[in-house]
């Protein structure tokens, strides 16, 4: 039943619990886990490409410490970094989680990008709305 | 770690149990190892109009019905389950969720109810999106089995 999961990750506070949540969830039907992380660049017309705030290495590090994370809690984990249009995260992950057939999207209700008053996030939202599949929101 | 589970649920006129079998396998599963105890929900909806209170989200007995029917089909496969039924004002089905989930201490809230009847755009009832935003506590949303959504249906880019 949570044989694949899918954990959409930013490693804010929230995608660290998500990470624990997956984790859990691995553990109690022996299940995979896909980690990924999606960098959001933003186009504008005059300033041109901008690009997230952390490196590419920070990103693919702290990726890395989500599967470490989930390796040692004796689970399979793979882990994915990779770049997106803004506003286009959500529709990636629900493309992800069917490539992957998974079970279960986790994610934290609220990233980085997101108004730290905001109970949902943006993208939460749009996974919620366009997925076919369960969701996980943790907060 | 508390050991309850929430696992809330509606009863659609057309087909009262079918559309919550999934959100019901979902928290059989999650409770199968731990030995947690789950708590089947039906909220009913009461409006209060010219005509006095009247019950708005099922006919008799049918929220009992699909409460009775999870509870015995978890027990059967060896979960520890009980059935619960509230009541709350229209438009606080999410509240009334939300209080039984502080009320019983639950670790996971389980929703699988999604209305025919909200919003033709959304896919989710506008319980699911209210109680997202209350909730402190992890919520899994399960969608129904015939429930298709994607850019093309749902308007998101």
């Amino acid at each position: 039943m949570y044989d694949r999961i899918l954990v959409a990750v930013d490693h804010s506070e929230m995608s660290d619990r998500a990470v624990i949540a997956a984790r859990d969830l691995a553990t109690l039907s022996k299940g995979e886990v896909w980690v990924l992380h999606l960098r959001e660049r933003e186009m504008a017309v005059k300033t041109g490409v901008l690009t997230p705030d952390e490196t590419t290495e920070e990103a693919k590090a702290a990726v890395a410490a989500s599967v470490e994370v989930l390796t040692q809690g004796g689970v399979t984990a793979h882990g994915e970094v990779r770049h997106t249009i803004f506003g286009y995260a959500a529709r990636e992950i629900v493309n992800d989680a069917k490539e992957i057939g998974a079970d279960v999207i986790v994610m934290g209700s609220r990233g980085r990008g997101d108004l730290a008053g905001l109970l949902l996030g943006s993208t939460a939202h749009k996974v919620i709305h366009l997925s076919d599949r369960p969701v996980l929101v943790v907060r | 770690m508390s050991k309850n589970i929430l696992l809330a649920v509606d009863a659609a006129a057309h087909d009262p149990v079918r559309h919550v079998t999934a959100a019901a396998d979902m928290t059989r599963e999650l409770s199968h190892d731990i030995g947690d105890q789950v708590i089947v929900l039906h909220v009913h909806e009461f409006a209060t109009g010219r005509f006095g209170r009247i019950r708005v989200d099922c006919g008799d007995g049918e929220g009992e019905g699909v409460v009775d029917t999870i509870v015995s089909e978890l027990q059967a496969a060896g979960v520890n389950a009980k059935g619960e039924i509230r009541e709350a004002n229209l438009g606080h089905i999410a509240a009334a969720i939300w209080e039984a989930a502080q009320e019983h201490d639950a670790r996971v809230v389980v929703l699988g109810s999604s209305s025919r009847t909200d919003l033709p755009r959304l896919p989710l009832g506008s319980v699911a999106s209210r109680l997202l935003h209350m909730s402190t506590r992890p919520v899994l949303i399960v969608p129904r089995p015939d429930h298709h959504a994607g850019p093309a249906s749902s308007g998101y880019r």
